[in-house]
């Protein structure tokens, strides 16, 4: 049966300003059906569709709107398939955010996205927050399945994190220097991280390899 | 937060070289196998230069950057004759995460402003020679090492600041190749003016050499100590492959140290790394 995720059939919206070849790769790593999505189209025969982003709330938004994509996210999301957004990808599901005051969220999700406080606990904090942090799941996450042994650190590139108003869809949270937030969201099929699993090593592949089990041990 | 661990792969004409000084070249094998070997043993990020690029004026690795992402699920950062938003734009599509720019960012700032807001902070780095000339004074080098700008270390790094770039990778000349270890003095220094993280690179020879520098640092660039480790590794067949005298040689560098060693050494001497 694990084999089958070979089968699932991923769509990757390309988001634009930013790289997808490495989730496109990392997605490849497991599935023979991976397409990417450039245009208007109907998402409704995909297995998994992922939306990834680097860079600029605003420009992300600017971007799926020039495809005339948002549509059809919000149909495939509306039938509670199993879906994976990333960095940006998880901060636009939210209404707005201070990197552009001047754009509007997908708004699936109550909550705002806010840049990284200036200090916390009395020191200066980096910003960009670059670099890989432990994440710490509110509920048991199986992290193994390529390897047994396994830490729970993950890649981060990001200013902004984001507020959910329901704390309830909160999947876990990561300390940035004594700075506590919130570095994943998970709702039904819907799971959101801030960091970067297809830059998270062998942790990173885990994480998508199980998403992809998860998803196929519910559809039976 | 975690402090990093960089492979750097110095490359010319597609195949991994070591430089000793900026100066002599030696071939050591094909970049992808390192990058992919690294990343199965924990490496947290991989960084490509150029070497030859800024001599021609643009980056040549296509298609080393292409057969290397395919394999590696780690940040994937290139550098090396990058001069405008067209080239960025292209390195980024053929699946590196990020940039450095160096010369182009000395000649032409705005270039920093303008790719930062096009790609995001963290998507940009720079990168700097800076060579020793007195009292704590550093000069700015570019086209790699072999041009003088008059451009003060310190003052660049400040302008860097208010250009926006994500980070900076600082290589202090006379200790790069060297393997004696790190510039301390100037890192020390830099850590003090400076709120983006900072890559310390070159001079990196033992263990030990790491532990010091990482006070200072939030992440280290590291080439030979991970090159000469690794290559007995892959067999090579020498021949075919551009000046490998240097490799069919029974070279003394040899010291095999696996990145779990340099990661279970620092773990052990306090230094927080993945």
């Amino acid at each position: 049966m694990l084999d089958n995720i070979s089968e699932l059939k991923i769509g990757i919206v390309n988001t634009g300003a930013c790289n997808i070849k490495s989730i496109t790769y990392a997605m490849k790593h497991f599935s023979k059906n991976v397409q990417i999505i450039e245009k208007k189209q109907s998402l409704r025969n995909l297995d998994i569709l992922v939306v990834p982003g680097i860079g600029n709330f605003g420009q992300v938004m600017k971007n799926l709107n020039n495809i005339e994509i948002i549509d059809n996210i919000k149909e495939y999301l509306s039938l509670k398939k199993y879906t994976l957004f990333i960095c940006v990808g998880l901060q636009i599901l939210f209404e707005n955010s201070e990197e552009d005051l001047s754009s509007k969220g997908l708004s699936i999700f109550k909550g705002t996205v806010k840049k990284f406080p200036q200090f916390s606990n009395g020191s200066k904090l980096k910003i960009p927050a670059i670099g890989w942090n432990s994440v710490t799941f509110k509920n048991k996450v199986k992290l193994d399945s390529i390897e047994k042994k396994i830490d729970n650190n993950f890649y981060f590139t990001h200013s902004y994190y984001v507020e959910p108003e329901e704390k309830k869809i909160i999947h876990s949270e990561t300390n940035y220097f004594g700075f506590k937030y919130c570095s994943s969201i998970k709702f039904e099929n819907l799971l959101a991280t801030q960091f970067h699993p297809e830059k998270s090593g062998i942790t990173g592949l885990n994480l998508l390899k199980n998403f992809l089990i998860e998803s196929l041990n519910n559809e039976k | 937060m975690y402090k990093r661990l960089i492979a750097r792969l110095d490359i010319k004409n597609n195949y991994l070289v070591k430089g000793i000084n900026f100066e002599g070249l030696r071939v050591l094998g094909l970049p992808y196998d390192f990058s992919k070997k690294y990343f199965e043993e924990g490496i947290d990020e991989i960084h490509y230069q150029d070497v030859v690029a800024s001599l021609y004026g643009r980056n040549l690795l296509d298609d080393t950057i292409k057969k290397t992402v395919k394999n590696i699920f780690v940040t994937f950062g290139v550098s090396g004759g990058i001069r405008s938003i067209n080239d960025i734009d292209k390195i980024l599509r053929l699946g590196a995460d990020k940039i450095s720019l160096n010369t182009a960012a000395v000649k032409n700032p705005d270039l920093v402003s303008n790719s930062v807001k096009k790609f995001g902070s963290s998507t940009i780095c720079i990168n700097i020679d800076a060579i020793y000339r007195n009292k704590n004074e550093y000069e700015v080098l570019i086209e790699s090492g072999r041009e003088k700008t008059n451009l003060n270390l310190y003052k660049w790094i400040e302008k860097i600041q208010k250009l926006g770039a994500g980070e900076i990778c600082l290589t202090s000349i006379n200790f790069e190749g060297k393997q004696n270890g790190f510039d301390i003095e100037l890192y020390r220094h830099v850590k003090d003016i400076t709120d983006i993280p900072i890559i310390a690179h070159g001079g990196c020879g033992n263990l030990n050499h790491l532990l010091e520098v990482y006070e200072y640092v939030d992440a280290v660039s590291v080439a030979s100590i991970l090159h000469y480790s690794y290559l007995s590794k892959f067999n090579y067949k020498m021949g075919n492959m551009g000046n490998l005298s240097f490799l069919n040689l029974k070279h003394d560098k040899k010291k095999n140290i696996s990145i779990r060693d340099i990661k279970e050494y620092l773990k052990k001497n306090k230094v927080n790394v993945r």
